[in-house]
């Protein structure tokens, strides 16, 4: 156990404006690194702006497991009518997760620029990094609808950008990046115009505001027709199924910087958005947020749980493959969520942990090899294991998580998540569970059996071991991967801290 | 740390680290094995000063890590996992050996993946045999899935990987989507899922809850092989003989039906299971397996498939003992489980060792071969009477109890059962020994015709044994012994003018060995047909009889229908006269059957 309470990370100064700290340091960073004279000075920039965030985020940490919410007002404006910072347990652990995930995410960009992007724009992409990180780190912080709103643009332009760069390796980037921005353009302006009701209805941008005022009116067709906008608008941002089809082609063609960090922090965030204004904003309760998350929520996860696990089994890209699962595992997060119970709160947002930890190690590993080898179908791959053992054995500790297995971290995220189904005495959700991780057990297994058990073809293009830059990054990640299998009491700590603040005044 | 839980971490180290060692000197073959050997021997010492302290004093208890609240990594040590740490680690001994002789001499590829592994599976098994809750059992279970995938795969052909496909699918799917959701179960029900003695869920759930957990932890073991979830275990026959040997005695299918034991005396207790009627129908089920593994058993002609359709036979008679609502049952599960493995074991090494000297894999092909690896045949005989269960071997004491226990419980089904499928053991098992032993060569096809029937007439046909074919045969199987035969063909035709005139009365059939007509040739008479009628009529009189005055243990209310018991024998009397006919078919088949591609071996009688 780690005690938060005790955890006084940063000195007071700092700490009373850690929370808008945290999301103005990579801001600041993103300016720094777009004027900087060369690349390595830009890698250097990023990397301080990605630590100073996640120190900040620690130090709110602290703040939060003392007072249980830190409410922040920007430039002394008093809610409702200034802009608040409002972050409570399950902010405090999804924005140790964007930052965590930021810091491993340019430690190993120093390597992986150099090959996969030219070397002119390295300053720009380090910019457009940081651009999103802070996009994603104030959608965390912040208290206000609206603001929510421009946050989520400001990380969106960020990837957009960069996942068009990656047409340096793979020109489909390009229509995948085009995908993206139009989806996720759509997905913006639902959820603006959401907003747009909402605020017609209520007159108030702050979400604890509104959520007061909601609580008297919401049988009105104003507040549902917000409510039904915020939801689509999220989900495709969430890449909930049906609505993930930018997903695969964003995560497969970007380059592996942005692979890694998308895959552990784009869909969490929006996912995070989703489940506050769905068991935050509108009290759940009102009818139709119930019908809601039983009838269209549940489903949709299950449907997609599955059906995305069978296209990641077709599937012939190894890149493919990970983005289809990343797909099927919101399922399962959605799944555990929709439970609307605490426990399945808490269960769904562990597997939300555990899922970004298992898919950041996974695209390291393969972004490490990747580096020497332009491989991106499963053949290709085919030994793999004896050119590049310590890439290849990351990699093959990150599948075994995903699969479950146990003494892992995905292993204890399964069984959270299984538990609290039968808890809550939803049969069929352990049964969805159980097929979609067989599933996932036939796609890892097809991984790792190209890597590891097939020998290369000969003539084929040899790998290389990832250089020590990368490998440091990845065993860390790939090490807590099995930490957290033996001790989880961090995630689960940080997981139920979360749900309380999410459901605790619920029924 | 006192010595207890010394010794628990030693057993659960010192496999561990041999892996590791393993790996780090897999340049160097000899050093490679001869570490093998001492990791076998320490962990031996080890187990062994393990059981002789169980019972003494407060079982050692180690506690590794707490994933969750309420979950718990920890292994205690008791005499059932006791026994099984024993057992797994005194065969791993003697496997390594073999391992040694049977991979050089068949000069296998990735040897140091295959001690390796070898070595994590012991690491898994001490995990499992250890296991102080569910939770743990699950983990080490799922490790032993994983560290033996690579040895079922280990030839890397194409038939190899599909088996390896199979039995990760089988494994793994039946533990994710039956065991894991049990254990869950248990977890939520009982809050713990820690091993207590007398049950750790009486008063705790009731009959449906309790049925579905049975059901989905007995079924969830899938390497206890229980039907409908048996089909990995012949189809994992490709691998090496080592293998099979570790996946049928030393380790895995003995890891399935430990769990089952340990679920059904630490998490049920033998009061609950007694009340529970899924655990009847698991009995019929059982039953069913015990059955129907030995009938297929039968037909099989390769002598590993053959094997392991008696294994999974043989795993039911655990899975039955374990599910007997009685504690006797568990004594005589755990008594049959040790005693298998050790004649398994010795079945299977005969197997690979015949397969390693003549290359011959077949039933069929082994006629005759016991004159030539007569130790070898001697060694699978006894390994074959001791599964079969007949005195003096241990396979009696661990069947008498267990039938002992089916009487007492009243299950006549599993009792029945049992004994059915004992009576096909000796028909399936000892005759590979006997053939190899008494009968002529399976050589003949590819011999010219004068040398084969000179061969059958004036070696094996009239009881010549001064002959130099039977008296001094090479090591080197039944090509070597052609060219002898060739060789001697002009000491040996002498004898074959003195025989052939004297035409007997033939009492057998020809060309079979005096003793076997000797042993048999009573059973051909027409009196023994008639007694053997007025027996069978005997014992139906009888059993009607029985019928009236016992009464019978409801298990279903259909018993009380009107009749049921009339309608239930004439179905039942039905199905066994016609399914006599494909019955027949089969056991009157000639005996080289399997060689159906020139006809030849039909038509020289």
């Amino acid at each position: 156990m780690i005690a938060f309470e005790t955890l006084h990370a940063a000195p007071p100064a700092l700490t009373a404006h850690a929370p808008l700290l945290m999301v103005v340091a990579p801001l600041i960073a993103a300016c720094a690194a777009a004027l900087a004279p060369s690349a390595r000075v830009s890698w250097m920039i990023s990397v301080t702006g990605s630590v100073f965030a996640a120190w900040m985020a620690l130090a709110v940490a602290g703040e939060v497991a003392r007072r249980g919410v830190v409410d922040y007002v920007i430039g002394g404006f008093a809610p409702p009518l200034g802009i608040a910072l409002h972050i409570d347990g399950l902010g405090v652990m999804v924005a140790l997760l964007v930052s965590s995930a930021g810091v491993m995410a340019s430690l190993y960009s120093g390597h992986s620029l150099t090959t996969e992007v030219g070397a002119e724009k390295h300053t720009l992409v380090q910019s457009g990094f940081l651009l999103c990180q802070t996009g994603l780190l104030g959608l965390v912080a912040t208290g206000d609808a609206f603001n929510a709103f421009v946050f989520l643009e400001v990380s969106s332009i960020g990837t957009y950008a960069l996942v068009a760069i990656g047409e340096k390796r793979d020109r489909r980037a390009l229509p995948a990046a085009f995908n993206y921005l139009i989806m996720g353009t759509i997905g913006a302006t639902f959820y603006v115009i959401g907003i747009g009701f909402l605020y017609a209805a209520t007159g108030t941008l702050n979400m604890a505001d509104m959520a007061a005022r909601l609580a008297t009116l919401d049988d009105s067709s104003v507040v549902q027709a917000g409510f039904a906008f915020v939801v689509v608008g999220l989900g495709i941002k969430a890449a909930m199924f049906p609505l993930h089809g930018w997903l695969p082609g964003a995560y497969s063609y970007a380059p592996s910087l942005i692979s890694i960090f998308l895959a552990a922090t784009a869909t969490k965030t929006s996912i995070y958005l989703m489940a506050r204004f769905v068991f935050d904003v509108f009290p759940y309760g009102a009818a139709f947020g119930q019908a809601f998350v039983t009838w269209v929520l549940a489903p949709l996860a299950a449907t997609g749980a599955i059906v995305c696990s069978l296209q990641a089994v077709f599937e012939k890209e190894i890149r493919r493959i990970l983005a289809f699962s990343s797909v099927a595992q919101v399922g399962f997060i959605l799944l555990g969520l929709s439970l609307a119970t605490v426990g399945g709160a808490s269960a769904g947002l562990f597997y939300l942990g555990a899922h970004a930890l298992i898919k950041i190690t996974l695209f390291m590993a393969l972004g490490g090899v990747a580096l020497s080898l332009g491989a991106r179908r499963l053949g290709e791959f085919a030994g793999v294991a004896r050119e590049a053992p310590w890439s290849a054995t990351a990699f093959a500790i990150g599948a075994a998580s995903l699969a479950g297995v146990p003494l892992t971290l995905g292993f204890l995220a399964k069984w959270r998540l299984i538990e609290a189904a039968l808890q809550a005495g939803a049969i069929w959700v352990v049964v969805v569970l159980a097929i979609a991780s067989l599933l996932t057990f036939l796609y890892v297994g097809r991984m790792l059996e190209a890597i590891f058990f097939r020998a290369a073809p000969a003539g084929a293009p040899r790998a290389r071991e990832a250089p020590v830059g990368v490998l440091a990054p990845l065993w860390v990640l790939a090490g807590l991967n099995i930490w957290f299998g033996l001790d989880a009491s961090l995630p689960e700590q940080l997981a139920n801290s979360a749900a309380r603040a999410l459901l605790g005044a619920a029924p | 740390m006192n010595t207890g839980e010394l010794l628990i971490f030693l057993a659960l180290a010192v496999p561990l680290f041999a892996a590791a060692a393993i790996y780090a000197v897999g340049r160097m073959p000899d050093v490679r094995e001869t570490l093998t050997i001492i990791a076998c021997i320490a962990l031996s010492v080890i187990t062994i000063s393990m059981f002789m302290r169980v019972g003494a004093g407060d079982p050692p208890t180690l506690t590794v890590a707490r994933p969750l609240a309420g979950l718990e990594i920890a292994f205690r040590l008791e005499p059932l996992g006791a026994l099984f740490a024993l057992m797994a680690s005194l065969l791993w001994g003697v496997n390594s050996l073999f391992s040694v002789g049977y991979m050089r001499g068949k000069r296998e590829a990735n040897q140091t993946r295959f001690y390796m592994c070898f070595a994590l599976a012991m690491f898994a098994v001490m995990g499992i045999a250890m296991a102080a809750n569910l939770f743990t059992l699950f983990i080490f279970y799922e490790v032993l899935t994983f560290s033996t995938y690579p040895l079922v795969t280990h030839t890397g052909d194409a038939r190899a990987r599909a088996a390896g496909r199979v039995y990760l699918a089988t494994l793994v799917g039946a533990s994710l989507v039956l065991f894991l959701p049990g254990i869950i179960g248990v977890q939520i029900v009982a809050g713990s899922t820690a091993f207590t003695q007398g049950g750790l869920l009486p008063g705790r759930v009731d009959a449906t809850t309790g049925d579905i957990l049975l059901l989905l932890l007995v079924f969830g073991a899938a390497k206890a092989a229980l039907m409908p979830l048996h089909g990995w275990l012949p189809s994992a026959m490709v691998a090496p003989a080592p293998v099979s040997a570790l996946l049928h005695a030393v380790a895995v299918v003995k890891a399935g039906v430990f769990a089952i034991l340990k679920v059904s005396a630490y998490i049920f207790g033998p009061d609950l299971i007694s009340t529970l009627p899924a655990a009847t129908w698991l009995l019929w089920i059982a039953a069913g397996t015990i059955v129907i593994a030995s009938v297929i058993a039968m037909t099989k002609d390769d002598l590993k498939s053959r094997l392991a359709w008696s294994t999974v036979g043989q795993l039911a008679y655990v899975t039955s003992a374990a599910l007997l609502p009685a504690a006797a049952g568990l004594v005589a599960g755990g008594l049959h489980m040790l005693v298998h493995a050790f004649a398994k074991i010795t079945l299977f090494m005969c197997a690979g060792a015949i397969y390693v000297a003549t290359g011959a894999s077949k039933v069929s092909e082994m006629r005759g071969l016991g004159r030539s690896m007569p130790i070898v045949f001697s060694c699978f005989l006894i390994g074959a009477l001791c599964v079969i269960g007949l005195p003096p071997f241990a396979g009696m004491w661990s069947k008498f109890l267990l039938i002992k226990a089916a009487f007492g419980t009243r299950e006549w089904f599993t009792a029945a059962a049992m004994v059915i499928s004992s009576l096909l053991g000796l028909l399936y098992l000892a005759p590979v020994a006997l053939r190899a032993c008494w009968s002529r060569l399976a050589m003949d096809r590819h011999a010219p015709s004068s040398v084969r029937r000179r061969a059958r007439t004036g070696c094996c046909g009239a009881d010549d044994h001064s002959c130099s074919m039977c008296r001094a045969v090479p090591a080197g199987g039944w090509r070597r012994q052609l060219s002898c035969a060739n060789r001697g063909e002009g000491a040996m035709s002498e004898g074959t003018q003195d025989v052939a005139p004297k035409e007997k009365p033939q009492l057998g059939e020809p060309g079979e060995h005096p003793l076997s007509v000797l042993l048999f040739s009573w059973m051909r008479g027409k009196l023994f047909f008639r007694l053997l009628m007025a027996g069978l009529s005997a014992l139906g009189a009888v059993l009607i009889a029985l019928e009236v005055v016992l009464s019978h243990r409801p298990v279903t209310s259909l018993v009380n229908m009107p009749g049921f018991f009339g309608i239930f024998g004439f179905l039942a009397f039905g199905i066994a006269v016609l399914s006599g006919w494909p019955f027949g078919k089969l056991m009157r088949r000639p005996e080289d059957y399997y060689d159906t591609r020139s006809g030849e071996a039909g038509r020289d009688r």
